[in-house]
């Protein structure tokens, strides 16, 4: 009892140390337009938060916050760590801010918040907290039902309500619920896998569970707002580089600070974002190489395609670090790697033949596939933890790269076959030009061959490992199989004599919508236990694309039939 | 002559693109299918069975008869199509290996048995349970707890169908199917037992209702309504209610003898006892993504062979004893709390089957386009 006499004192002692300023400060606040903000985040940006069970940089935790809320990764010209510092320390003064994106005039008119009639808007925590007792009601009904049964508007509305539900939570740090859970467990915790808090949870748990060696960690926090919101920069610095070294002292075999610094310089650079940039750059060089100065330009596309894949190896080679694991466990992550892999074959391919070939495929495929990464990168973090079954890095990097790697073959050779096609239908009679061509078709389709079996097989045996059977015909392992049998097709109606060099290279162009098929269509069925990679909102892309690949195949065939154009000898 | 015609002519390239045609539309259908009956109901429908109606009218083969063609086929070329050629190594070394996955596959199909344990700690079992299988089962005693044996009669539902008949003799009764339903809501009456309305059910079940089939299959819940009759001369009877979710077996008293009767998932012996001594769950902190599930078992063999001995099994990491594999399949919690581990468990023989064709196929390919790239090369380099 004398024991815990102090305890409870200090524990109130913090919790008012914690309540008062932080009330008077929101006081003060509301009133004064002027509140104070420090210039640099830098530091505060490297704070490690556990959530979703990884330890991220606080400004990835931004990013993705302020991504799910208003879609985009910076606010008012701003990066995200600005907002969300300003939201944590100076919570009133942000509840202006428009960051909440709405794209269905229906939820606002249900919800009885008036609008400027745009079909996409963002709008204010206080424009919104008026319809929020009708938002809550109208979610908690559309929670009830099943994903398949709800309206677009009901899934927006909850989308809505998880976003301000959100924002509460961030601005509320220092209160009950808050989702910053940047303090570490006690030390005394014996299971590594006991959850991080926030500053409210520590300081309240004290009362009960006395732990003097995470009091300091609540100060530092505490020095931090104070110094954020007097818009003291070395205080701010000072309060955050204290608290960053405790945390470390305090767990540390948890936190990786190299890695957390090398993921703040990563959300920086974006090298996801800068690759395409140099592949599209390549392309309109390679074009230019047919117009004028073919050297310089030639020499100057395969220099930024090189770049481009520079970047990209970096940005893969930094997710490895960073997640000690191979880079492919996602939908996301496959593309990126898969587009790697197509621009690593484009320079193999150009560096055989120096035709321009591969420059093409390469730098276009490159471009392309990191262009649907972006899309495929949604709201949420590409670098989330995995479930039990998926956890281990021998079959992520075996099976998954060796299926990247197979379908990466597939996508380049049907490139390759358009370009083929155009050929035909512009200059039928340059043989050597389309032998050439072909003979690249044939190869890179032989090589996706082999590695679209190697993956599929070493996908069995993982399965045979985790699940007991070899095989399942789970959709995600039927579009594997698909794209194999669909190649195998190929090289076997060549040899038959059914389909010549045409028919092969309008193939593989099939090729490519099998792969888009087996990789990530079979998703929009949504059954089976690869449930990675559901995604929602690609069935009207996927669907375009695979009538445009059709529509090319059919006015190709249709060209070729009609115009009687000749078969290469 | 003719057989070397005949034999050559099944060894035909163009057969081969057929079957793999048709195969391609197999896995399309029944990939497609899987997304509204669900993967049990597509698998069965296109990929075990021997013909399928492509779009509910246009008859169309299996993917059981084309394998069986391609295998065929695929005999006959290598017997008289791909001559042994040191350019052909390789298709003929991958072409083998796909006869062996064939094979392979033939053997699984026909072989393997999938079935399932669910322990909580402390619990011991020498059986599995299938996911899908369900049986009768019917006794004279009810044994007062799992030790003590009794003679237990059982009949695979599978074949059920109204008017069907089971004699049992050493029991003196014959057991007639009036209905059978493969999945059913059943309804309770308000009297337990339910003897006045002359229909036997323990949960005092008087009504079942057939339903679909649902997309998963083991959440389909079988029942029936049976007649059972005295093979003696008397020839008394009874009607006789049983659903897959009855808690309790349902005694039947005829004679002055009492039956008790069960619907339940088909029980698969074991060739070993296994004991749960722990189980682990692990989620990811600040997460419900699952991080690890892990059981610990003590094993002792009812087959001397299997030696007694703690294993741990875990996600990736199965427990292998004789043909049999347990793996960690899931786990759930009792609205008290206690958590219950569920274990795959796979008999499969041929398991290394699959694996030795892979290897074989993916050399035969290497080998193959090596050979190719490398006459390619030199041909280039001639010109």
């Amino acid at each position: 009892m004398n024991r815990q006499t102090p305890s409870i004192r200090l524990s109130i002692r913090l919790l008012l140390f914690l309540l008062v300023p932080g009330l008077s400060l929101l006081v003060f606040m509301a009133d004064s337009p002027l509140w104070g903000r420090v210039a640099s985040l830098d530091e505060f940006a490297k704070l490690a938060i556990m959530e979703n069970g990884r330890l991220k940089p606080l400004d990835t935790f931004a990013r993705n916050a302020l991504k799910q809320i208003s879609g985009r990764s910076a606010y008012d010209g701003k990066p995200a760590i600005d907002w969300l510092a300003r939201v944590v320390f100076t919570p009133r003064a942000a509840d202006n801010d428009r960051i909440f994106l709405v794209t269905n005039l229906e939820v606002l008119d249900a919800i009885t918040v008036s609008h400027r009639g745009k079909a996409r808007d963002r709008f204010t925590y206080t424009q919104l907290q008026a319809g929020l007792p009708l938002l809550v009601a109208c979610s908690v009904d559309a929670s009830k039902k099943n994903k398949s049964e709800r309206s677009p508007v009901e899934e927006e509305m909850l989308t809505l309500y998880h976003n301000l539900y959100l924002y509460r939570g961030l601005s509320s740090a220092f209160d009950e619920g808050s989702p910053l859970t940047i303090l570490p467990p006690p030390k005394t915790s014996a299971d590594p896998d006991d959850g991080w808090q926030n500053p409210w949870d520590v300081a309240r748990e004290w009362i009960t569970h006395p732990d003097p060696t995470r009091v300091h960690l609540v100060k530092w926090v505490q020095r931090m707002r104070d110094a954020y919101a007097g818009g003291s920069q070395a205080d701010f610095d000072a309060a955050v580089r204290r608290f960053n070294r405790a945390v470390r002292d305090h767990v540390p075999n948890r936190v990786r600070p190299h890695a957390i610094a090398l993921e703040v310089w990563v959300n920086r650079v974006d090298p996801f974002v800068m690759a395409p940039f140099f592949y599209g750059f390549a392309f309109i060089s390679l074009l230019l190489s047919l117009l004028l100065a073919p050297q310089w330009f030639y020499r100057g596309s395969l220099i930024l395609l090189s770049m481009g894949a520079a970047v990209h190896v970096f940005g893969e080679a930094a997710r490895l670090i960073i997640m000690q694991r191979p880079p492919v466990t996602n939908l996301y992550e496959t593309f990126v790697f898969t587009a790697l892999m197509t621009v690593i074959l484009g320079i193999i391919l150009e560096y055989l033949r120096k035709n321009g070939l591969g420059i093409l495929a390469g730098s276009l495929s490159g471009m392309l596939l990191l262009l649907i990464a972006g899309k495929y990168a949604g709201e949420t973090d590409t670098m989330g933890m995995l479930t039990a079954v998926l956890d281990s890095n021998f079959w992520l990097a075996s099976h998954v790269i060796s299926i990247t790697l197979g379908y990466a073959g597939m996508i380049f050779s049907g490139l390759i076959g358009h370009v083929y096609i155009l050929q035909r239908l512009i200059a039928p009679g340059n043989d050597r030009r389309l032998h050439h061509t072909f003979r690249s078709v044939y190869g890179v389709q032989a090589f996706g061959l082999l590695f679209t079996f190697l993956g599929t097989v070493l996908g069995g045996i993982w399965a045979d490992q985790s699940w007991g059977r070899f095989w399942g015909w789970d959709p995600k392992e039927n579009g594997a199989l698909l794209v194999l049998l669909w190649s195998v097709l190929l090289f076997h109606s060549r040899r038959a004599g059914w389909i010549k060099d045409t028919g092969f290279a309008l193939g593989t162009i099939g090729g490519i919508i099998a792969v888009a098929m087996g990789w990530f269509g079979v998703n929009l069925l949504g059954i089976g236990l690869h449930s990675y990679g559901f995604t929602p909102g690609i069935a009207v892309p996927f669907i375009g694309f695979v009538s445009l690949e059709l529509l090319f195949i059919i006015t190709a065939l249709i060209f070729i039939s009609v115009f009687e154009l000749p078969q290469r000898k | 002559m003719e057989l070397t015609r005949i034999v050559k002519g099944i060894a035909s390239l163009k057969l081969t693109v057929i079957f793999l045609l048709i195969l391609v539309i197999l896995i399309v259908g029944g990939t497609w299918d899987q997304a509204g009956h669900g993967l049990y109901h597509a698998q069965q429908k296109y990929f075990s069975s021997w013909g399928v109606w492509l779009l509910g009218f246009i008859p169309f083969p299996g993917t059981v008869p084309v394998l069986f063609a391609l295998f065929l086929n695929l005999l006959a070329s290598l017997v008289t199509r791909i001559g042994f050629r040191l350019a052909n190594t390789g298709m003929m070394i991958a072409h083998g290996g796909i006869l062996i996955l064939l094979i392979g596959s033939f053997f699984t199909f026909y072989f393997s048995e999938e079935s399932a344990i669910m322990l909580k700690k402390g619990e011991s079992t020498t059986r599995s349970f299938s996911r899908h299988a369900w049986e009768t089962a019917v006794w004279e005693l009810q044994p007062k707890n799992r030790s003590e044996e009794c003679k237990v009669y059982v009949v695979d539902t599978g074949p059920f169908q109204p008017g069907g008949i089971s004699l049992f003799p050493d029991l003196n009764i014959q057991f007639t199917i009036n209905q059978y339903h493969t999945n059913c809501t059943a309804f309770v009456s308000n009297e337990p037992k339910a003897a006045d309305t002359g229909v036997c059910n323990a949960s005092g079940i008087q009504l079942l209702e057939a339903k679909p089939a649902a997309s998963e299959i083991e959440a389909n819940i079988p029942g029936g309504v049976f007649e059972i009759t005295t093979l003696s001369p008397d020839n008394n009877r009874q009607t006789l209610l049983l659903y897959g979710e009855d808690r309790q077996p349902t005694p039947v008293t005829l004679n002055g003898r009492t039956v008790y009767f069960s619907l339940r998932r088909k029980e698969i012996p074991l060739p070993l006892s296994m004991t749960l001594l722990d189980f682990h769950m692990n989620m990811h902190p600040n997460s419900s993504i699952p991080k690890r599930f892990e059981s610990r078992v003590r094993i002792k063999g009812i087959d001397p062979s299997v030696m007694e001995r703690e294993a741990i099994i875990s996600m990736n990491r199965p427990l292998r004893v004789q043909a049999y594999t347990f793996f960690q399949a899931s786990y759930f919690t009792t609205s008290d709390g206690t958590p219950y581990t569920i274990l795959a468990v796979v008999k499969n023989s041929g398991r290394l089957i699959p694996y030795v064709s892979s290897i074989t196929i993916f050399i035969g390919l290497l080998i193959h386009f090596l050979i190719m790239g490398f006459r390619y090369y030199q041909t280039r380099g001639d010109q």
